[in-house]
């Protein structure tokens, strides 16, 4: 596409179409008329090759023609704690006041593929997030929840394909179209090694039921999003804004190569992979990064894959405002905060967002504070109007500046982990690891110089009173799901469980297998997680951490 | 051993490292020592995790003594080493010490030794002693323990350096860790061409420590490299070695402790940062 | 002078270790010798780990909210193996309701979100010249 003209018939015209715009038409409060896309003019090469138009290659301007002026981007809130009946409580409240989507916190043990009533999980149980055991838990969880209406995230990573099973094992006892049922998990594990630490397996083994995933999805589960290359937690970790890009974009080429080494064809699965980055305070940094990694990723896909469907060469992308930016001090301040982190992912064109509670920094949200939140993006969708046009902060000299060298130096990092074989040799030798470890140990040098400075933290404090109405999760969950699990294991057909987990153990012995056929089976036979994720460990072994301090 | 003697065993271990229990340096270690070296990243800890595995199923009583670097600016250490190790940690039978340098240069710190040897006295052997893994010159491990392995690893670019700095002389077990790499048996043959040309006779064991994969191997290496070389002449050497390591260390700190008192230090100092010539600087150090 | 040696641990299943880390280079800038266990460890692996390697003290970074059952658990193993007197510290999310009842089992101290880590060496120091250790 050249020009303006040539972009609205071909690229605008369709979506208008199908799905038309928010509104017939768009003005400020002047009355003056707002477009849906401004350009320089007239348009030459150096934009069309930096910028382009939004929908079409390099995507620097957002991937979709006619962007939030179709549609504002999901508003996602992560909430998750105790058993399945009070986090089905809480995603009914929260589908109730206009959440579009539901996100879905698993505690600990569930992620680390531990059942509640393993030592392991002593004064964990329901406490970072929900806690599940067996499908009859997933039956809880998503009670009254429309499957095939609903898109649902879930955090998940080394015990990803075990929920997974049990959410398609739901889909299917309930009756629903599995070509129908749509979300994301998370399931990507090298981010685990690199910086939130939730592992079982060692890489191999992983990246093996990761592709398993892919593999299976793209035939049964079409609208499933199989992973959410995620750099959150990396620049929670501590890492800056271009490690986050970079060691990103590099964990997704991983996982590109490991599905093509396997045989699948780009564009069967490209299309499903999407990305999830944090939003800091430094606002306009922010909204460079976002364009950058997407210009990044097209060209890098272009370049090293070469798929046919443009849609793998789109970087989309879930955003959460950065928890480790929360303060315990003055936990008010918290909602300025995210609101200002909020507005940097909707500048940088987010498909969907999640912004966190002011009092995360104590405890989980209470209901009230997880409202506030999810009204600072209504605030921002409705009455800000930044929603209006496509990309606003186009031909700004300092965000087109920072675009660029935000992508120049990410892609300095990932020839870097070329050079060193590949970001799983890479994780193996910490490179990535003390790369950010650096980086945030800078960081707090700089906070406690007072080089930096955070509001009410090291400078502008008050003297206050230990904040009240704070969550407390019931410390008896764990003896809730204890008693529950002891009731399933007598009442569920136990020879069935046992032939289910050894089939599983031969199928993860053959690499050719695929393993999630096995995984369905035994779910929906009631095996629990911590059975199924112990039986691959049998077969896997563990993974060791490899620390860098 | 109950729980008593072991923190009493740890607290002598405490103090032994702050330079007491003297007697303790100088006394001859009766379990077989072996030591672990070569250069960061070549997976010294996690063999060293799984020699302890192996010599835990024969039923030994296994204690390791892992150095890590401490800091020329604070003094201080970040010791990490036995991260790979923690399996081990609720263990009766495993003892695992980490140790800074302080200072000491050669690989190992100064207390590494004497700490075998109260590790020695209350039953563990073998004891495994690993070096820092930072430079080319970790060559003091040969001078405390009865059996060195020197560990390589495939793609590590400093190996031929390593071969010239003298470690290859003081090994008296190669191991190439990741041989599940494609270039590990261009790195043993390297290795065998190397030793070829020395005229030395020492056994090459590949190995992929995160797996296991060849540690009955190298088990079995050790035990006939201490068959061999297990001797009184070795021990009084390294018992030699030990004197001749803590007298210089005294005598380094008394010499600089006496400079510092009557202000020649500080003056050498400030004359280096002011950029006079440091031979001249050394000289009216020396006459001092 | 006696160098100060202090285990940093991750208590139970949590991977949020910026701050286990970020401490642990803070307290070897300072001249501490630090020995860091890395993460997911029981109360009994840091018990033991304290014990051999003859540790001044134990600070425990936890962020998933099982901080009252793990750090019972270590005060309960210390006394058990008869190393009561090593004092045990603590860093993460906790609730200051939490705070005081850490304090009445047996907890030294807690630094919550935002402690500079100058505070945490400043504590540590006065604690052992306090103590005599």
């Amino acid at each position: 596409m050249k020009t303006k003209q040539e972009w609205e018939k071909r690229a605008v015209e369709p979506v208008l179409k199908i799905s038309g715009e928010r509104k017939k038409k768009f003005s400020t409060t002047s009355n003056i008329e707002v477009k849906r896309l401004y350009t320089p003019s007239p348009i030459n090469e150096k934009y069309l090759k930096k910028l382009g138009f939004p929908g079409a290659f390099p995507f620097t301007r957002g991937i979709y023609p006619t962007g939030y002026r179709t549609r504002f981007w999901t508003m996602r809130q992560y909430a998750g704690f105790g058993d399945a009946k009070s986090s089905n409580q809480r995603y009914r409240y929260l589908l109730s006041q206009g959440q579009t989507g539901l996100s879905v916190a698993f505690d600990l043990p569930t992620q680390i593929g531990y059942d509640s009533d393993d030592s392991h999980s002593e004064g964990e149980v329901g406490k970072v997030g929900v806690a599940i055991d067996s499908l009859a838990d997933i039956e809880t969880l998503f009670d009254g929840i429309d499957l095939e209406k609903v898109s649902t995230s879930m955090t998940i990573n080394s015990t990803a394909a075990i929920l997974l099973a049990m959410y398609i094992a739901l889909a299917k006892k309930r009756g629903n179209d599995l070509s129908k049922i749509s979300g994301t998990i998370q399931n990507d594990i090298l981010k685990e090694y690199i910086a939130r630490g939730t592992y079982i397996y060692p890489p191999a083994p992983s990246m093996r039921i990761i592709r398993d995933i892919f593999s299976f999805c793209s035939e049964n589960v079409p609208k499933f999003n199989t992973i959410s290359v995620s750099g959150y937690h990396i620049r929670e970790a501590g890492s800056s804004a271009v490690q986050e890009v970079a060691f990103t974009l590099a964990d997704a080429i991983s996982y590109v190569d490991a599905a093509i080494n396997s045989g699948l064809d780009v564009d069967k699965f490209a299309p499903r992979i999407s990305f999830f980055f944090g939003a800091h305070n430094n606002l306009l940094e922010e909204v460079a990064k976002f364009r950058a990694a997407r210009r990044l990723w097209a060209k890098i896909m272009k370049e090293r894959f070469s798929p046919k469907n443009p849609k793998s060469m789109m970087l989309r992308f879930h955003t959460q405002t950065c928890g480790s930016t929360l303060t315990a001090q003055q936990p008010i301040n918290n909602i300025i905060r995210v609101t200002i982190q909020a507005l940097s992912a909707v500048l940088g064109g987010t498909q969907s967002l999640h912004t966190n509670s002011f009092d995360e920094a104590l405890a989980l949200p209470t209901e009230n504070s997880a409202q506030v939140a999810l009204r600072t993006q209504q605030i921002i969708a409705y009455e800000s109007k930044v929603a209006d046009t496509l990309d606003p902060l186009a031909g700004s000299y300092y965000i087109e500046s920072l675009t660029d060298e935000i992508e120049k130096k990410a892609a300095e990092y990932i020839n870097r982990i070329d050079e060193m074989g590949g970001m799983i040799r890479a994780i193996e030798n910490g490179f990535p690891q003390q790369e950010i470890q650096n980086a945030s140990y800078e960081y707090q040098k700089k906070v406690e110089s007072l080089e930096e400075i955070i509001v009410g933290v090291n400078k502008f404090k008050t003297d206050e009173q230990p904040p009240e109405n704070l969550l407390k999760v019931d410390e008896q969950i764990g003896e809730i799901q204890r008693k529950r699990l002891k009731t399933l294991r007598k009442t569920r057909d136990n020879n069935k469980v046992k032939a289910d987990l050894a089939k599983i153990k031969s199928n993860a012995k053959d690499d050719k297998t695929n393993l999630i056929p096995a995984i369905i089976e035994a779910v929906s036979d009631y095996a629990t997680i911590g059975e199924i994720s112990n039986a691959l460990r049998d077969v896997f072994g563990e993974y060791q951490e490899q620390v860098i301090v | 051993m109950t729980c008593k003697s072991r923190i009493q065993l740890a607290r002598l271990i405490r103090k032994i490292e702050e330079g007491e229990e003297f007697s303790y340096y100088t006394k001859e270690i009766a379990s077989h020592t072996i030591g672990i070296t070569g250069s960061g990243g070549v997976g010294k800890s996690t063999l060293t995790s799984r020699l302890i595995q192996y010599y835990r199923e024969k039923g030994n009583r296994v204690a390791v003594v892992a150095t890590d670097p401490s800091s020329p600016f604070s003094g201080g250490a970040l010791l990490g080493d036995r991260i790979r190790m923690q399996q081990f940690a609720t263990d009766p039978d495993v003892f695992i010490k980490s140790v800074a340098s302080r200072g000491k240069q050669g690989g190992v710190a100064l207390c590494s030794g004497a700490i075998a040897a109260a590790l020695s006295e209350a039953g563990y052997n073998p004891i495994i002693i690993e070096t820092l893994g930072i430079g080319q010159d970790e060559i003091d491990i040969s001078n405390i323990v009865d059996t060195s392995i020197v560990v390589f690893s495939p793609k590590t670019g400093d190996q031929i350096q390593a071969m010239k700095a003298g470690i290859m002389e003081i090994g008296d077990i190669f191991v190439v860790n990741k041989s599940d790499l494609s270039s590990a048996d261009a790195m043993v043959s390297q290795l065998t061409k190397e030793l070829t040309e020395s005229g030395r006779k020492i056994e090459i064991i590949k190995t992929v420590a995160s797996t296991g994969k060849g540690i009955e191997q190298l088990a079995q290496a050790i035990e006939r490299h201490k068959l061999l070389i297990f001797s009184v002449s070795r021990k009084k050497r390294n018992a030699i070695y030990q004197i001749e390591s803590i007298l210089r260390d005294r005598i380094y700190s008394y010499i600089k402790e006496s400079l510092q008192k009557k202000k020649y230090w500080d003056d050498a100092l400030r004359d280096i940062v002011k950029g006079c010539d440091i031979t001249d600087i050394l000289k009216r150090l020396l006459s001092s | 002078m006696r160098k100060l040696k202090v285990i940093v641990a991750k208590a139970g299943l949590d991977g949020h270790d910026r701050g286990a880390k970020v401490i642990s280079r803070a307290l070897r800038d300072a001249g501490f010798e630090v020995i860091y266990t890395g993460l997911r460890q029981s109360p009994e692996q840091i018990v033991s780990t304290a014990i051999d390697e003859g540790a001044d003290f134990i600070g425990v970074s936890i962020l998933s909210g099982a901080h009252m059952i793990v750090a019972k658990k270590i005060i309960e193993n210390l006394a058990e193996r008869g190393a009561e007197d090593i004092p045990v510290f603590m860093g993460g999310i906790i609730p200051e309701s939490d705070i005081a009842k850490l304090k009445k089992i047996g907890i030294k101290a807690v630094f919550g979100p935002g402690t500079p880590t100058s505070e945490t060496i400043n504590y540590l120091r006065n604690y052992y010249k306090k103590n005599d250790m």
